[in-house]
């Protein structure tokens, strides 16, 4: 009566049953691994990545051609680093030459916002088989204590990159609201920690039945967040997340706006211990009025950023604390009618500064009148680095397991693309 | 020829490569669709399709040596269908409604009594809310701008009417007029007139197809090239959504220019310094037709009962979204290195969708009310690691909105504190009554809010760019399940306060608690457990059984659809 499947019926017999368990499984709860602290030999204990969501122009921060057709009508101003030259509205960074290293010729091939951001925020394009953990996932795994009460990765703003195969301990604990009172976070009223206990005993009972009957992938990973989330109510660390103890001179050094009181929170956790942070400053896709648009959002991040590298410094942190200043791509020569500028992954900037990195120079190098490529469509940039390339010396520099083959569904995975290369100069 | 070396460095050691070469060939074959004679009419009845799938996975098992697990009784399966179509579990008096001892009028019983269920629930405006929610996150996410609100507006009105969905999407991707009376334009509006990832996202939404990557340079395992994106993204070349007027008289507009003849310059994509037509994706030239916008000839050729890619991502989305499972994973990527695990059935499937006209509610049917569906999630020792042939239920995570709608339902403030309308006048002016009644909606409402954006922020913390898989907010969720004032403010009724005040001893407290919150009778153990704990408990009973209802909410149970 039905529909006749036989024709396809002696195909999948082959099939086996058993192969594709725990890529589907894994999909549906996510992995838990349990893990030991990992040893490493790095003096890096701590990645503050700030993440300028959106593209920010090339042309308008690190890399101006004052003078050109297509450049702003700002200046630059030059400093003891040659061809380290900020624009005019990043005064404060530009004193800090010589604890940044400039890269000048980030390159990669991807335009789309989404594509793009997951490339630079893991080193691999996006591949839909398979979650790549962002660079604070990594570093969580890599240098984080599993048993640590804080999370091992906080993101200030943006959105949840998942952690993919390096399991849900690695998620990222996303503040919406920097510096605002994170809900949640405490018992709620009435409720004291006796209360809970009781509670989560009756849980933990009642979890065990149902692993009993249904499996225990959901019960595992509803384990480990648990576990975890219990930690972080009672850990007396939670009042890093918030800057309202922090000195008045401390908060005016880093002046005003959620981007400064990120960058406090940023301090405030690498002291604690936290290895991974990223701190996400969006509105750098700037179609439309663009020089206007980026003097603002170079003034927003000039003097919280330095600030940043002066704290750090001030409290022994700063050799000991990588910082990477990033977005997804550039933005093109070209100039739209509103002084705004399309998206350009041919060449941008990235800027590092703090543990391990070998400050005070430039990497790469553009054309003179940044137009990145000439007519035929060759490219004109010397020196180029790939993301994985950039991921592969981070990686380097913090002594993570390169080799180590990890299992994505039922198909090897390394944390870095086994094509990249480091980039030696960065950190010798 | 090219294919077997890529699957080889990509090392995709699953069973999608196993069966590859013997899949690709046979999705190649000619369609059955010729051979009408032993085929049943597609399109003619549900459950024939039902029946064949049930039929072939019973045979496999039994090929397979595997052990089916039994098919659900009632009490599970009213939790799992209300969870997946309305997106909440059952109250106790729907249970109650639908156990085995209690009659239908019209007489119905076993699988009779389940299809006319699932019939019921459908019909509701619950099932088209949750669906709306549903679709909504897929094609723009979980934000609050006018466009996410618009277009679930749409989607809510639409799955209600039971649209086809083929109608609905034309309605989306050619979508004209202007906001409120259209609220279809949302779907575009989301996009802000970025043509690539309109063209990205509709792309993969509607046919399964991811391109985005050609935005910039060639497909690394299709044939697409930047042309052929370009030549797509076309289509949206001569439309823009635009705005006007302010506050609460804003409204948004679609504008195409229109195109006068098939020679018309202004349809014509500039590629490599030569004018071209926009193409359908890895097909043919645009056909002029008079009259018509170039979204509209897009719009027939997706969702045209041809187009392979529209019926199959449709029945796999669902396919994954009831049983845990799609033949093609990730859901909505079908490509030439990753096939489906069962290409004919899936093909079957999507003819027979498409022949009943795109009815969403035939294809709910077959899927719902077959074995594959309603198998308990037990596992035994020969099902134990199956996750291709559905030989037991698999247990799903729910979905954010599963999870907020849950809160809802099983707290139950909406329902014991019901809106009393309010004259529209200063408090001044108010009654007593009236006072205490708007001061009630204002704490309903409040709650209700304040729940959907804990929700929003654990489930997406940026509405800037466009996250659309789904995240294990574990840690967040995990906070928000613990602390968050879930049981309302004291000043409202909620289902906790009405067991308490209803029910005096303890074995029915216990009883109607394990009944609202986990939409099921307490077990044996489940109730020793509780009087091994519970004694020792201090405070009043408002606490111990609030205790008792909260650590039910974070079971894994509470969490899942199982």
């Amino acid at each position: 009566m039905g529909f006749d499947f036989t024709v396809s019926r002696r195909d999948f017999l082959r099939a086996s049953g058993a192969a594709g368990g725990l890529m589907v499984s894994s999909a549906m709860f996510g992995n838990v691994l349990r893990a030991e602290k990992p040893v490493r030999n790095t003096k890096i204990k701590s990645v503050i990545m700030l993440f300028m969501e959106g593209g920010p122009s090339q042309l308008e921060t690190f890399d101006c051609k004052p003078g050109k057709k297509t450049a702003a009508p700002y200046k630059v101003i030059e400093t003891e680093v040659p061809g380290f030259a900020p624009c005019e509205h990043l005064p404060n960074i530009a004193k800090r030459a010589k604890d940044l290293l400039l890269i000048k010729t980030m390159s990669s091939r991807e335009g789309n916002h989404s594509r793009a951001a997951y490339l630079l925020r893991t080193g691999y394009i996006p591949n839909p088989t398979l979650k790549h953990p962002s660079l604070g996932s990594i570093v969580a795994h890599q240098l984080g204590d599993p048993d640590f009460e804080l999370p091992n990765f906080v993101k200030l703003r943006g959105a949840p990159h998942p952690a993919g195969y390096l399991g849900v301990n690695q998620n990222p604990f996303v503040i919406s609201r920097p510096g605002a009172k994170i809900e949640n976070l405490d018992y709620a009223a009435g409720v004291d920690k006796d209360r809970m206990d009781r509670r989560m005993k009756l849980v933990k009972e009642m979890e065990k039945d149902f692993a009993k009957e249904h499996g225990n992938e959901a019960t595992e990973a509803h384990k480990a967040m648990y576990e975890k989330a219990r930690k972080l109510m009672d850990s007396p660390l939670r009042k890093k997340f918030y800057i309202d103890d922090e000195p008045q001179e401390v908060r005016k050094a880093y002046g005003q706006g959620q981007f400064a009181d990120s960058c406090i929170i940023a301090r405030r956790l690498v002291e604690a211990g936290v290895p991974a942070i990223e701190i996400v400053h969006g509105g750098w896709d700037t179609h439309d009025d663009g020089f206007k648009r980026c003097q603002e959002l170079n003034t927003a991040i000039d003097q919280p950023w330095a600030a940043l590298i002066e704290d750090l410094k001030k409290r022994g942190l700063y050799e000991s604390t990588l910082i990477v200043w990033m977005g997804e791509f550039g933005r093109t020569p070209d100039l739209t009618g509103t002084s705004g500028r399309g998206h350009w992954p041919n060449n941008f900037c990235a800027v590092l500064g703090g543990g391990g990195v070998k400050a005070g120079q430039v990497i790469g190098e553009t054309d003179p009148d940044g137009l990145g490529r000439d007519s035929k469509g060759q490219s004109l940039i010397k020196d180029p680095v790939s993301p994985a390339d950039l991921y592969k010396t981070l990686g380097v520099m913090m002594d993570w397991d390169l080799t180590k083959e990890f299992e994505a569904g039922n198909r090897p995975v390394w944390l870095i693309d086994k094509g990249a290369k480091e980039v030696e100069k960065i950190y010798k | 020829m090219r294919r077997t070396p890529l699957i080889v460095t990509l090392g995709l050691a699953s069973i999608v490569c196993l069966g590859i070469a013997h899949f690709s060939a046979s999705a190649q074959d000619p369609t059955p669709e010729k051979d009408t004679s032993s085929q049943p009419k597609l399109g003619g009845d549900w459950r024939k399709l039902r029946d064949s799938l049930d039929g072939l996975f019973d045979q496999l098992h039994k090929e397979k040596g595997i052990k089916a697990a039994n098919i659900a009784n009632d009490a599970v399966f009213i939790r799992r269908v209300y969870l997946d179509l309305l997106g909440r579990p059952p109250s106790p008096s729907e249970i109650d409604a639908f156990a085995p001892e209690r009659k239908r009028a019209d007489g119905l019983r076993g699988q009779a009594k389940r299809e006319a269920l699932i019939d019921e629930l459908m019909a509701t405006k619950e099932y088209a809310e949750h669906f709306a929610a549903f679709w909504r996150v897929v094609m723009v996410g979980r934000g609050d701008n006018w466009y996410d609100r618009s277009l679930e507006n749409f989607l809510g009105t639409a799955l209600h009417e039971n649209r086809s969905w083929s109608q609905i999407t034309t309605e989306l991707v050619a979508a004209k007029g202007r906001t409120p009376e259209n609220p279809a334009i949302g779907y575009l509006g989301s996009f802000e007139n970025d043509k690539a990832a309109m063209t990205g996202i509709t792309a993969k939404v509607f046919l399964g197809k991811q391109i985005q990557c050609a935005e910039c340079h060639e497909h690394p395992y299709e044939d697409w090239s930047t042309d052929d994106f370009e030549a797509m993204q076309g289509f949206f070349r001569l439309f823009s959504v635009g705005a006007r007027g302010e506050g609460a008289q804003r409204y948004w507009f679609s504008q195409d220019t229109e195109i006068h003849n098939r020679h018309d310059v202004s349809a014509k994509v500039r590629l490599r310094g030569k004018y071209k037509l926009p193409k359908y994706l890895g097909g043919d030239e645009y056909e002029f037709r008079s009259g018509e916008t170039l979204r509209d000839s897009l719009a027939t050729w997706m969702t045209s009962a041809d187009n392979k890619w529209f019926r199959e991502m449709t029945v796999n989305r669902y396919m994954a979204y009831f049983l845990g499972l799609g033949f093609v994973t990730p859901v909505d990527d079908f490509n030439s290195i990753n096939e489906p695990t069962f290409p004919v059935v899936l093909e079957v499937m999507g003819k027979d969708f498409a022949a009943s006209g795109f009815d969403l509610r035939y294809l709910i049917r077959a899927i719902t009310t077959s074995k594959l569906y309603q198998r308990e999630t037990s596992l035994n020792r020969s099902n134990r690691n199956d996750w291709i042939y559905y030989s037991r239920g698999y247990v799903r995570k729910l979905t954010p909105e599963q999870v907020e709608n849950s809160i809802r339902a099983v707290v139950g403030i909406e329902a014991l504190n019901p809106f009393q309308p309010v004259r529209d006048v200063p408090d001044s002016k108010l009654t007593d009554d009236e006072k205490r009644n708007k001061g009630i909606a204002n704490a309903v409402n409040g709650w209700k809010n304040n729940l959907h954006r804990l929700m929003r922020d654990a489930y997406n913390g940026d509405p800037e760019i466009r996250e659309l898989s789904d995240y294990d907010g574990t840690l967040i969720q995990a906070l928000l399940l613990m602390n968050a004032p879930l049981l309302g403010p004291a000043s409202l009724d909620n289902n906790l306060k009405k067991i308490l005040r209803d029910y005096g001893s303890h074995k029915d407290r216990v009883y109607q608690i394990f009944m609202t919150v986990l939409g099921r009778k307490p077990t044996k153990d489940d109730i020793a457990l509780i009087n091994g704990f519970m004694p020792a408990w201090t405070g009043q009973d408002e606490q111990r059984y609030e205790d008792l209802f909260m650590a039910l909410m974070n079971t894994t149970e509470f969490a899942t659809n199982k």
